[in-house]
C-alpha cells in the first residue's frame, strides 16, 4: 500500500498565517523608510538606511514568508509535522518580529544597544527554527530531493545567522572578531545560499505540482544544490585566506548554478502542459528572469562601470527575484491552507465536497493580477532610479508601498473568506 | 460484470484532483471501481479513502505516471475485478 499523508498532520491555520501576513507589512514599512529618507542614502549599500531597508526585505519579507511556508510544507509535503507546532510558531514569530524591529531601529536611530537585543532575539529565534526544521527533515522518510535541498538551505541559514549575529554585535561595539569584510560572506550565504537553495527545494515540488510542468531533471535535483554549496565553501575559503582566485572561482560556480536553476525553471514553465491563466506563473516568470538578469549584472559588473551597480544588483535579485517568488507563492499557500482546513472540517462532518469553496473563490485572481503589475512597475521604476535618474525614486517607493498594501489586503481577504466559510461549515453542528 | 470508471486528473492543478477523485468515488455504483490516472502519487487522498470506506491499490500507469484503482469496501465484485487487473 502506498504511503499516506495525513491531513490531520497539517498545522493549525493560525500557525503559518501570522508569518505570511507580516511579510507585506514589512514591505510597506520598507517603502515608508524609502519615502521618509529620500534617494540620497540609497546610493550607498553601506548606509544605515540601506542596511535597514535591505533587512526589512530579507528578514521581514523573505524570512518571515519562508519560515511560515516551511511550517506548512514540512508536514504536508514531507510528512513530518513540527512538534509542539503552536508553541514553536509563537516563539519563533515573536523572536523574529522583535528582533527585526530591534535591528532596523538600531540602524535608523543609531542606538547601539539595540544591536545587542537584535542579535539575541534574531539569533535565538532563527536557531530554534533551524533546530526544529532540521529535526523534522532528519526524521522524514521522504526520498524527494526537496528534503536534502532544504537541509542544505538550513545549513546556509545557520552560517548566515552566525555571521549576521557577529556583525550585529560588532556594530554595537561589543567585539571585534567579526570584521566588515565578512559582510559579503554573510550576504552570499544568506542570499545565494539560504534563499536560492530554499527556492530550489520549494520549486522542485510546487512548480511541477501547481504549474503542471515536467519534473526538474534528475541531475538537476541531485547535483545542483550540492554544487552551489561547494561554490559557497570555495568562496568562503578564498575570502578567509585572502586567495582572490579561489573566491572568484566560488563566485562563478554559484553564479552558474543560479543561471542553470533559473534557465531550467523558465524552460519548464514555458513548455508546461497546460497553460493555466494564473497570476502565480507571472510571478515565477518575473522571479526567474530577474534571477538570470542579476547573474548577468554580477558577471558584467566591472565592465558596466555603473556607480550604483551593487544597489541595482540588490534590487534585481531581492525585489525582482526573491520577493516576486515569495509573493507568488503567498497567493498559492494562503488559499491552499484555507482550503485544506475547510476540507478537513468537511471530511470530519461527512459533508459533500461542494460545501467547501474552491481556491479561486478564496482569493481574487483579478486583484492579485493588479498587484503583480504594481510590483512589476515598482521594480522597473527602482531600476530606472539607478540606471537613469533619481526622479524615479519617489514614484518607485510609492508604487512599492501600494503593491505591498494590496498584497496584504488580498491575503487578509483570503483569510476572512476562510473564517466565513469555516463558520458556515460549523453552523449545523452547533444547531 | 464489474465496470471500470475512468478519471484522468493528470492535467489538473491541486486541489482539483483530490476534489474530483473524492466526488467520483462517492458516486460509485455496486460493481463499479474507479481507475484514477494521475501524474503524481495522490498521498492526501489515501487517508480520505480509508476513512470513507474505500479500498485502493496503486500501480505505475501506462498512460500516466500513477494509476490508482479504488473500490467500495464490501463490493466483492469490484474488488475481484481490481485484483484480476493487478494479476494480469
Amino acid at each position: 500500500m502506498p504511503a499516506s499523508l495525513s491531513l490531520q498532520q497539517t498545522p493549525a491555520f493560525s500557525v503559518p498565517i501570522p508569518f505570511i501576513l507580516s511579510a507585506p507589512a514589512f514591505g510597506m514599512l520598507a517603502a515608508l523608510v524609502l519615502l521618509w529618507f529620500g534617494p540620497e542614502p540609497f546610493f550607498n549599500r553601506w548606509s544605515a538606511e540601506s542596511l535597514a531597508v535591505t533587512h526589512m526585505l530579507t528578514l521581514g519579507f523573505l524570512l518571515m514568508t519562508m519560515v511560515g511556508a516551511m511550517q506548512q510544507l514540512l508536514p504536508v509535503l514531507l510528512g513530518t509535522p513540527v512538534p509542539a507546532a503552536r508553541l514553536f510558531s509563537v516563539s519563533v514569530y515573536f523572536g523574529l518580529l522583535t528582533g527585526i524591529a530591534s535591528l532596523v531601529s538600531a540602524w535608523l536611530t543609531g542606538f547601539s544597544l539595540l544591536f545587542v537585543s537584535a542579535s539575541v532575539l534574531l539569533g535565538l529565534s532563527i536557531f530554534l527554527f533551524i533546530v526544529m526544521s532540521g529535526h523534522c527533515l532528519a526524521v522524514s522518510v521522504s526520498a524527494h530531493a526537496t528534503r536534502t535541498t532544504m537541509l542544505l538551505a538550513l545549513g546556509a541559514l545557520l552560517v548566515t545567522v552566525v555571521l549576521g549575529t557577529g556583525l550585529s554585535i560588532t556594530s554595537a561595539g561589543a567585539g571585534s572578531i567579526f570584521t566588515r569584510e565578512l559582510t559579503s560572506l554573510h550576504m552570499n550565504w544568506g542570499l545565494t545560499g539560504w534563499v536560492i537553495l530554499l527556492l530550489m527545494a520549494v520549486a522542485y515540488q510546487v512548480i511541477p505540482m501547481f504549474q503542471i510542468t515536467r519534473e526538474y531533471p534528475l541531475w538537476h535535483r541531485k547535483a545542483l544544490a550540492w554544487t552551489a554549496v561547494t561554490g559557497l565553501v570555495l568562496m568562503t575559503i578564498g575570502q578567509s585566506f585572502f586567495e582572490p582566485w579561489l573566491a572568484l572561482s566560488g563566485n562563478i560556480v554559484v553564479a552558474l548554478v543560479i543561471m542553470m536553476f533559473s534557465a531550467t525553471s523558465l524552460v519548464l514553465l514555458w513548455s508546461r502542459k497546460r497553460k493555466l491563466k494564473d497570476v502565480g506563473v507571472l510571478f515565477w516568470y518575473l522571479a526567474f528572469t530577474s534571477m538570470m538578469l542579476a547573474c548577468v549584472l554580477w558577471l558584467a559588473r566591472d565592465r558596466l562601470g555603473l556607480e550604483a551597480n551593487d544597489m541595482l544588483l540588490g534590487v534585481v535579485l531581492v525585489v525582482g527575484s526573491f520577493c516576486s517568488a515569495a509573493n507568488g507563492m503567498m497567493y498559492r499557500i494562503v488559499p491552499f491552507i484555507a482550503w485544506l482546513h475547510l476540507n478537513l472540517i468537511r471530511q470530519q462532518q461527512g459533508l459533500p465536497q461542494s460545501t467547501v469553496p474552491n481556491m479561486k473563490q478564496l482569493a481574487s485572481d483579478q486583484l492579485s493580477r493588479v498587484q503583480f503589475y504594481l510590483h512589476l512597475s515598482s521594480l522597473i521604476l527602482l531600476a530606472l532610479h539607478y540606471l537613469v535618474s533619481s526622479i524615479a525614486f519617489y514614484p518607485a517607493a510609492l508604487v512599492f508601498f501600494l503593491s505591498q498594501g494590496l498584497l496584504l489586503a488580498n491575503l487578509v481577504s483570503a483569510v476572512e473568506h476562510y473564517h466565513v466559510a469555516r463558520r458556515t461549515l460549523l453552523k449545523p453542528m452547533s444547531c | 460484470m464489474a465496470r471500470q470508471v475512468l478519471l484522468d486528473v493528470s492535467d489538473m492543478e491541486p486541489p482539483d484532483p483530490l476534489v474530483m477523485a473524492t466526488e467520483a468515488v462517492s458516486q460509485l455504483q455496486p460493481g463499479e471501481y474507479l481507475c484514477l490516472r494521475h501524474r503524481r502519487d495522490p498521498c492526501l487522498l489515501y487517508e480520505q479513502l480509508q476513512q470513507s470506506g474505500f479500498g485502493f491499490r496503486q500501480r505505475q500507469g501506462s498512460v500516466t505516471a500513477v494509476e490508482l484503482l479504488v473500490w467500495r469496501v464490501g463490493d466483492t465484485e469490484a474488488e475481484a475485478a481490481v485484483v484480476a487487473e493487478f494479476d494480469e
